[in-house]
């Protein structure tokens, strides 16, 4: 069971308990728990979440992430919303759901993918976040900062240049703070939405990473040591390479299962 | 396609880029929407004026979202005034920062400090920029805000309401599973401490929220701490003017449902029956899907 920023009904527990079933409370943010899904061990995602200040629908990013890492589980849906669908939950209705109808829902890769309204689709925002493949993306953002910092650890190690001249070559005209500025702004709006989803943990990563960045990158990259220490370099490559493999499992990909 | 013109009465002569029209630019292309920028606290004259500004648009082909600013002096009075007076036009009230049309509660929002598009945000000490404008010469904005602030708006009847369903529910999730309450029972859950947000969003729904009233105010209050606007300052004319006959025949319904039976210390209510007629009212007023 994904905590979903909103309090988990007690006659939900008291139905999963007569079912005789076990459950848990998944901190997304976490990643041990996922070893342990299979085709008898699903996810139970509310839907929606609240997460700030808005509820938002975490299903389909929760669909495409048990697509990739254990298709055979199944996913659950509960909600107050009216439902007779397979595999969701009517937390107004919880009567219906004895052994034999968790015994029965389907695994993920037997669900169709259901359209999400586009304000409260966490799915949709990710897509925002990764948008405008090109100059204007989060990932082409990040891949301009790094190839100045690139090109600057090169001249310096490899080359030998003074610092000194490599800032005011290369560096300071690049406008590391502006960039990174821009890749701030985007970023401070967009993580804390997917706290509730299955890329929480990438995204904490990043944005421990990239904390450790702030302070030389709002300088302008005026600091040496930590470039010649390959230290800036090394993260960006990381962070890049997070971002890349997110883009590619959720908003690039075309999944090829087939769906009843 | 028709252009879009978003009309705002605000404060912008203060110390902003003062009145006018700005253009909304996508790359380098201009789309064609526009921002009107106009100052116009309310007078005797001021609605009559705001109809003309309506209908000039509307008979130029455009699509129109118009803005008041409260601390103009308008209410909700006024917006109902408008509507009888004209059509096709979203009119919404805004004002003390509690609006996503503001850039400090939204990276997509339009209005900045002191009668600008751009504002300063303080994130981990840090000083961040939101700006709405992509070039200021030439008094060019940008489309993602633009955009950002028109579906935002066209779907505001539509979020308050899921909210209110889903806080309502969410509120009521300890008392599952029983879905009927005797009489008063529920009205006394939503009386609780705990409960206070969701049954001033009711009691606003049902129109028992009088204008200036300390219940208005708490209202406000939660607003400026949720950072959104929970008030349903909608009328019957609005919704029918923005989604039609049925979607206002809807809403009449609901709000009588609250006012009579959700709000009353006398009256048993079922909550499927409540669901049915919010879920209704959200299919009829619902515009985007992915």
């Amino acid at each position: 069971m994904i905590q979903a920023g909103r309090p988990i009904p007690d006659d939900l527990v008291r139905v999963v308990d007569a079912a005789g079933l076990q459950y848990s409370l998944i901190d997304p943010s976490t990643t041990d728990w996922r070893h342990s899904l299979t085709a008898d061990v699903g996810v139970l995602v509310f839907n929606p979440c609240w997460v700030e200040t808005g509820y938002f629908n975490a299903t389909e990013i929760w669909r495409r992430f048990l697509l990739q890492y254990s298709p055979e589980s199944p996913l659950f849906i509960a909600g107050y919303q009216q439902t007779s669908d397979p595999n969701e939950l009517d937390l107004l209705n919880l009567r219906n759901y004895d052994l034999e109808w968790w015994q029965s829902a389907l695994s993920v890769q037997m669900l169709a993918s259901k359209p999400e309204h586009r304000d409260s689709s966490l799915m949709y925002k990710l897509q925002r976040f990764f948008a405008g493949h090109g100059s204007d993306s989060v990932v082409a953002v990040l891949s301009r900062v790094r190839l100045v910092v690139q090109m600057a650890q090169r001249e310096l190690q490899k080359m030998q240049t003074p610092y000194s001249e490599i800032y005011a070559d290369l560096v300071a005209p690049a406008q590391l703070a502006q960039k990174w500025t821009e890749w701030r702004n985007r970023w401070v709006n967009y993580y804390p939405l997917f706290t509730f989803t299955p890329i929480a943990a990438e995204l904490k990563s990043i944005a421990e990473a990239t904390q450790q960045l702030d302070a030389w990158m709002l300088a302008g990259g005026r600091d040496e040591q930590p470039l010649a220490d390959d230290e800036i370099l090394t993260i960006l490559n990381a962070v890049r390479a997070k971002l890349q493999d997110i883009e590619g499992q959720y908003v690039i990909q075309k999944l090829s299962y087939s769906h009843s | 396609m028709k252009n879009r013109v978003i009309i705002i009465i605000w404060s912008w002569r203060s110390r902003g880029h003062g009145e006018g029209v700005w253009t909304v630019i996508n790359g380098r292309s201009v789309t064609g929407d526009e921002v009107i920028c106009r100052d116009l606290p309310n007078s005797p004259n001021a609605i009559e004026e705001l109809r003309l500004m309506v209908d000039t648009y509307r008979h130029a082909g455009a699509e129109i979202m118009l803005f008041l600013h409260r601390q103009h002096g308008y209410h909700q009075e006024h917006v109902q005034q408008l509507l009888t007076q004209t059509t096709d036009v979203n009119c919404f009230l805004f004002g003390e920062g509690a609006d996503p049309l503001y850039l400090t509660n939204s990276p997509r929002g339009l209005l900045g400090t002191s009668g600008t598009f751009s504002a300063g945000i303080n994130y981990d000490g840090q000083v961040l920029e939101r700006t709405a404008v992509a070039n200021e010469e030439e008094q060019q904005l940008r489309a993602a805000n633009f955009n950002y602030v028109w579906e935002l708006y066209e779907e505001a009847l539509y979020q308050k309401l899921f909210e209110l369903r889903e806080d309502l529910f969410g509120l009521l999730s300890g008392q599952l599973p029983q879905i009927v309450f005797p009489e008063g029972k529920l009205y006394t859950i939503l009386k609780e401490v705990n409960a206070r947000p969701v049954l001033l969003r009711l009691l606003s729904l049902a129109g028992r929220i009088k204008k200036h009233s300390n219940l208005a105010q708490e209202l406000r209050t939660f607003e400026q701490t949720a950072k959104r606007t929970l008030t349903f300052n909608t009328s019957f004319e609005q919704i029918e003017a923005s989604y039609g006959h049925n979607a206002a025949a809807s809403y009449t319904a609901l709000v009588h449902f609250v006012a009579r039976e959700v709000l009353s210390g006398k009256a048993t209510v079922d909550i499927l029956q409540l669901r049915v007629m919010f879920d209704e009212l959200l299919g009829l007023v619902k515009t985007h899907t992915q």
